[in-house]
């Protein structure tokens, strides 16, 4: 358990408990369950969409471009709103539910939705080689890069504290 | 003409047939149902006499004190772990009576219809998606708990490769809460 003296933001208390903040495996876990949860529906979506068309459709095959640029603009919508709605409502995806960690502000309280973009935007240019993921490593509150853009921290909570049925984004 | 003369004679007399027998199919279901209800009220009433009386405290104690249980289970006790009694076991468990039984009861098709109908009430069903739901549980607990060791062990790793060593007062992250 990673623990230090009260931080001035918070203001006096009696006897905060010592804060757990999640390191690289187990977020790249719950980032695991959410990329395959996210995937599995956007297929499914896919699925029913080009099984509809198929109905549809009549006589020779059209141009396909339009409809994966529409589709593909649909998956980025669809994975902002999943990521963003969830952290700046419950502050858990899936992912966090199930491996019962929370993204919090670092002041406390919970993501604003700006601050939630922020994250998403930093979350996509740590991806090429997972660079912006390594300062979890080195960091003491175990935070990347999209944590330092959006001054975010992602802590360990009791099952007891999880939110009952997150809502959906 | 005839006819219909002798159905008028004999229309009352059917009719006064049909009210006696009504009548005595009454009287006489009355007289069962209320003879039933008096045996049962009779019984009930000896019964519920017999429990609040202090005959059965008596009788209990009286046993207690024989120590005819205690004898009772000391004699069980000893035949249940006789070797005569693991050899009839093992006698029956062997015969052929009971490989044939088995046989039976595995061909016989209402043992399967009667399998078929527990799998599928609803109770069997909440019991298994009870247990799925307990078996992930499972999973997800030694998941975070294996995760929760590897992410330090990575991290003192990735820090001695950097030379940063333990971690430094410094640097210790601050408390916070963690809700709003």
């Amino acid at each position: 358990v990673i623990s230090a003296p009260d931080s001035a933001l918070d203001g006096p208390r009696p006897d905060p408990a010592p804060v757990e903040y999640a390191g690289l495996l187990t977020r790249t876990i719950g980032m695991a369950i959410d990329a395959l949860l996210i995937n599995v529906v956007a297929a499914l979506a896919s699925g029913a969409v080009l099984l509809v068309r198929a109905l549809f459709s009549v006589g020779a095959p059209r141009d396909t471009t339009a409809l994966a640029v529409i589709g593909s603009c649909l998956y980025v919508i669809f994975v902002l709103v999943y990521f963003v709605g969830f952290w700046t409502t419950t502050g858990q995806t899936v992912g966090n539910r199930v491996m019962q960690t929370r993204i919090v502000a670092a002041n406390g309280g919970n993501l604003p939705p700006r601050r939630g973009l922020t994250r998403m935007l930093g979350m996509m240019i740590s991806i090429p080689l997972l660079w912006g993921f390594l300062p979890i490593l080195v960091t003491p509150r175990r935070r990347a890069v999209c944590d330092l853009m959006a001054r975010t921290v992602v802590i360990f909570v009791a099952p007891a504290e999880q939110p009952n049925d997150p809502p959906a984004p | 003409m005839l006819r219909e003369l002798a159905s008028a004679a004999v229309r009352p007399a059917a009719r006064l047939g049909r009210d006696v027998d009504r009548r005595t199919r009454h009287v006489l279901s009355e007289s069962s149902r209320r003879a039933l209800l008096s045996s049962v009220d009779v019984t009930l009433a000896t019964v519920d006499g017999v429990l609040s009386s202090e005959v059965l405290d008596d009788v209990a104690a009286r046993v207690r004190a024989s120590g005819v249980l205690e004898r009772l289970d000391a004699a069980l006790s000893a035949a249940a772990d006789s070797p005569e009694a693991a050899k009839l076991i093992r006698t029956v468990m062997g015969s052929r009576a009971v490989d044939t039984a088995f046989e039976l009861l595995l061909e016989n098709d209402a043992l399967w219809r009667v399998v078929d109908e527990v799998a599928q009430s609803p109770a069997v069903s909440r019991a298994i998606s009870h247990q799925s739901v307990t078996f992930a549980d499972e999973v997800a607990d030694v998941a975070r708990n294996r995760a929760r060791g590897a992410d330090d062990r990575l991290e003192r790793l990735a820090r001695r490769l950097t030379g940063q060593g333990r971690v430094r007062p410094a640097d210790a992250p601050a408390r916070q809460s963690p809700s709003p």
